[in-house]
């Protein structure tokens, strides 16, 4: 299947009917909750969800259809999806409309932004097609959560697949670029441009940067398909190169796209030895780049466990996913990788001296941060002119987490750990000598301070807990 | 062969054999996350030479294994058998809680015989008994065991009944692995094996579900509705000694708007036992048939069937909601009877015997004045607090006790102040006039009027006791 969209009326009708239905992500997410639990999006689900639509009514119907995949009566659809016409949707390629039974051949779902459409998600599995293009997938919302949003005036996102990435820049550039190598992922892309009213995105297929050769950008997105496997299955997934060379090409080759003091957002994953620090593969791919970076690690992991996390869908059949396990194990071996690390890899264009930044995040990937890797951007930039006088506040997004005793009658602090409430969910244990260094900042400056202090209001100026008062 | 058993144990002992080592090993994320679809997975990271990974492999897997890869271990017959050099073992037998060792069926449910292996409510129930020396003890519907071993550590004879005779083997086995020698095993169906019989103890985990279905005799008592957990409610108070604690996990149905405890303190009225209802969850009939089938959800026709029958069993019975949870009875003569509900996370449940005996107390201090009761913060309390370090608003506190049933609370900043001159035990009256004379122009009557409902609750809970 692959969507058509001329029919630019239909596509409007099916906005309005799906509006008018209150076809919205809280409202799918009180649909499908039982007992104030939230029934899980996996196949073997379905019966259960299923049973809790109210059969006939208009927001069951879109969400059986566009949700969960299931038939529907022809009857029932046409009323859910009034104005727009049947035949028109299956001309479009959204509907299978067999007599009585009417099924969709694409998903739609809703999130807090968008409405996003791509081919049906089959609960952990995809249809083996290689083309296969995704919905918001959880990589995509961590590098859509850690983006910053500022206004600028061109921005790219580099395979775009279903686009929401480049949609969401549109929202505050001039002008983007969406670039993806496989046409029915551009189909999709337009057709979800038009469903969200955006009208300022470019469309091009090319093969990753040669389709933007010689032009510069704002902002770059890039959730590539940087899985690290001998396998080739799948665009959005794998590419064809060994190991994590394709990411490391693309860290080397952003930068020529970047304008000066441009910011380029990119996932990425690399091989590194059990005995060398995380960071040291992202560090050797951003040297010479002419670009500051920020390297951020959501995960590690050994390459046992990374080959079965990526192969969930093949756990229903134990000798092929057994096989696979030492296939994808053997791989690893063979190319010396002990750890896989999953991240981001944000650089910034700049003149001068660049410099490097390493952290964990530890929060939630799902909340906003574009926020706070301004802040971590902001202080690799000052940390080195921090003299006696500069004055440092903490950040007013902080939270102290304190746990207490009662002994004797007077409360004994046990532990104390400072931590942002959001962002990237930066947490620090203090000692009670550093608790009261914080707690005493009030406006003086660091030459105020003790001597042995300074390392580690340093640091937490470098973690975005204080700030430049 | 029950020295070869006994053998068996002490070998497994001596290997590291045990619940962290075996977490560790297959990198499960909770005690509860062996998943049979990980079993390729599990094969691989339990593919190295130690013995440890070789009796992981042997017993949790299902492999067959080297016989020269594993330590010396007896090879008690219908537990290893042997083929070549390999040896493979019959039954699951994996490490439990506080050292047990527990062997069951293997794989999923799919026999109505089955004995089942350790699980999350198995550990629950067993953390609920005090450890203190009692006569006697009984286990009701045993399955494998488990909760009879752990009796008979401090119980001088413990009586283990199941209507399954598989099970009483199993449980016969799982003693003898375990060194324990004061389980008497008897087959009948409920308490018809104990007629007449009182114990200091009794702890059940019976086939509580409420289905249409009579599948499995580990799940399904075959009565109608709640029948079961009415019957054993109104019944145990006579199997109890006087001071004696029963501890069943039960599933009961109970009015869409009404507190899930009502039904229980019918069945108790007139028994001269005080009970807590330890009130996991209620749900809707089609989460509640949801959950109970989780097995068939592979099989989506199989899955759906399920639900449709087990909802339509709640529609012609009435039944809107359907509690889960432990009911703790305690016998203490008279025939009055008190009930309190408590809502603890089953996963965080600690070791609780000295929580509950709190617990139960506190029906006598509510009873009495509570303004001349010395009372003191329980062992094991930490306050959690969260706030701006700069003081700028004021912290969220939440007091948590660490041990027991690991409750917690969020208290103000008026309860936190009385709260510290409770530290050592000191009358309430006392406590509360301390803190009015700290305040600028509150009198005694007015603090303890105002703060009175909080420290209720925190009696009730077992926060503050006397």
């Amino acid at each position: 299947v692959t969507v058509r969209t001329d029919d630019r009326e239909t596509i409007a009708e099916l906005r309005a009917a799906l509006d008018a239905a209150g076809y919205t992500a809280p409202a799918v997410e009180r649909l499908l909750t039982a007992d104030g639990q939230r029934v899980p999006r996996t196949a073997d689900a379905l019966p259960l969800q299923l049973r809790l639509l109210r059969p006939g009514e208009r927001l069951s119907t879109l969400v059986a259809l566009f949700y969960l995949g299931a038939v529907v009566p022809t009857d029932d659809a046409a009323f859910a999806l009034a104005p727009a016409r049947l035949e028109r949707l299956a001309t479009v390629g959204l509907l299978d409309v067999d007599g009585e039974r009417t099924r969709a051949l694409v998903d739609l779902v809703p999130t807090d932004e968008l409405l996003v459409a791509s081919d049906r998600f089959e609960g952990g599995s995809f249809a083996e097609d290689p083309d296969e293009v995704l919905g918001l997938t959880p990589p995509t919302r961590a590098l859509a959560s850690l983006t910053v949003r500022r206004p600028v005036e061109r921005a790219l996102d580099l395979g775009t697949g279903s686009a929401v990435l480049a949609i969401l820049a549109a929202h505050h550039a001039q002008r983007a670029v969406g670039v993806d190598v496989n046409p029915r992922a551009l189909a999709f892309a337009e057709l979800n441009a038009a469903l969200n009213g955006c009208e300022n995105v470019e469309w091009r297929r090319g093969d990753w940067l040669a389709a933007v050769e010689g032009e510069t950008f704002d902002l770059v997105v890039c959730n590539p398909p940087y899985l690290i496997s001998p396998d080739s299955t799948f665009t959005f997934r794998d590419n064809r190169l060994r190991g994590d060379a394709f990411c490391e090409q693309l860290v080397r080759g952003v930068p020529a796209h970047l304008a000066p003091g441009g910011l380029a957002h990119l996932l990425v994953s690399w091989g590194h030895r059990a005995d060398e620090d995380w960071s040291a593969p992202l560090r050797r791919w951003v040297e010479g780049t002419g670009c500051d970076a920020i390297l951020l690690r959501y995960a590690s992991e050994d390459p046992l466990t990374h080959a079965a996390e990526w192969n969930e869908a093949l756990r229903a059949d134990p000798e092929r996913f057994g096989a696979i396990l030492d296939r994808w194990t053997a791989y690893c071996a063979e190319l010396g990788i002990e750890r896989i690390g999953w991240g981001a890899v944000v650089l910034r264009r700049r003149d001068g001296a660049s410099w490097v930044f390493a952290l964990t995040a530890s929060g939630s990937r799902m909340v906003p941060a574009g926020h706070h890797l301004e802040r971590l951007i902001a202080a690799q930039d000052a940390v080195g002119e921090l003299g006696p006088d500069a004055v440092l506040t903490l950040a007013g997004d902080h939270r102290l987490d304190r746990s207490v005793r009662l002994g004797g009658g007077v409360g004994v602090l046990e532990r104390a750990f400072l931590r942002l409430d959001g962002g990237l969910g930066t947490r620090i244990e203090l000692d009670p000598e550093m608790l009261e260094v914080v707690a005493s900042l009030d406006g003086r400056p660091l030459g105020a301070l003790p001597r042995g202090a300074l390392p580690g209001v340093r640091r937490l100026f470098e973690l975005g807990f204080l700030v430049r008062a | 062969v029950t020295e070869a058993i006994r053998e068996l144990g002490a070998a497994l002992r001596e290997a590291g054999y045990t619940a962290d080592a075996v977490r560790r090993l297959l990198a499960l994320e909770s005690p509860f996350g062996f998943s049979p679809r990980e079993l390729p997975l599990y094969l691989r990271l339990a593919g190295g030479g130690s013995p440890l990974e070789a009796l992981v492999r042997l017993f949790l897997l299902g492999a067959s294994v080297p016989r020269d890869a594993l330590p010396l271990l007896p090879l008690v017959p219908g537990v290893l058998a042997t083929d070549g050099d390999e040896v493979r073992a019959l039954v699951d037998l994996a490490p439990a809680d506080e050292d047990v060792l527990l062997a069951c069926d293997r794989g999923e449910p799919n026999e109505p015989d089955q004995v089942l292996g350790f699980s999350l409510p198995t550990r629950t129930l067993g953390r609920l008994p005090t450890r203190e020396p009692i006569g006697s003890a009984l286990d009701l519907g045993c399955g494998g065991g488990y909760q009879a071993i752990l009796a008979a550590r401090h119980a001088q004879r413990v009586v283990a009944t199941d209507v399954n005779p598989r099970a009483l083997a199993f449980t016969r086995f799982n003693a003898l692995l375990n060194g324990v020698e004061n389980v008497e095993t008897r087959e009948g169906d409920l308490l018809a094996p104990v007629a007449g019989e009182r114990f200091d103890l009794i702890v059940s985990n019976p086939p509580h579900v409420v289905s249409p279905d009579t599948d499995f005799v580990f799940r399904d008592s075959g009565l109608e509705g709640d029948s079961l957990a009415e019957g054993l409610v109104r019944e145990l108070p006579r199997h109890l000694e006087e001071g004696g604690f029963a501890h069943v996990v039960l599933s009961w149905a109970h009015g869409p708007d009404e507190r899930a405890s009502v039904p229980v303190e019918r069945w108790l009225e007139g028994t001269g036992c005080d009970a807590l209802v330890l009130h996991h969850a209620s749900y809707d009939p089609l989460a509640y048939a949801a959950g109970w089938n989780r097995p068939l959800r592979f099989d989506p026709a199989a899955y759906a069937a399920a639900l449709d029958r087990w909802r339509d069993y709640y529609r012609r019975l009435g039944i809107e909601a359907l509690a889960e949870g432990i009911v703790v009875i305690r016998r203490r003569g008279g025939s009055g009877s008190r009930v309190r509900t408590i809502s603890p996370t089953p996963e965080e449940i600690g070791l609780a015997g000295a929580h509950l005996a709190r617990l139960l107390a506190a029906f006598d201090v509510l009873d009495g004045d509570i303004l001349a009761r010395p009372l003191a913060l329980a062992p094991g309390h930490r306050f959690e607090q969260v706030g701006p370090i700069d003081g700028s608003a004021p912290p969220r506190t939440v007091l948590r006790l660490e041990e027991g049933l690991r409750l917690e609370v969020e208290v103000d900043e008026a309860l936190l102040r009385l709260l510290a001159e409770l530290a050592e035990p000191r009358p309430l009256r006392e406590a509360i006039a301390a803190v009015a004379a700290q305040a600028e122009d509150a009198s005694p009557e007015q603090v303890g009027a105002a703060l009175l409902p909080q420290v209720t609750r925190l009696v009730e809970l077992g926060f503050l006791a006397a």
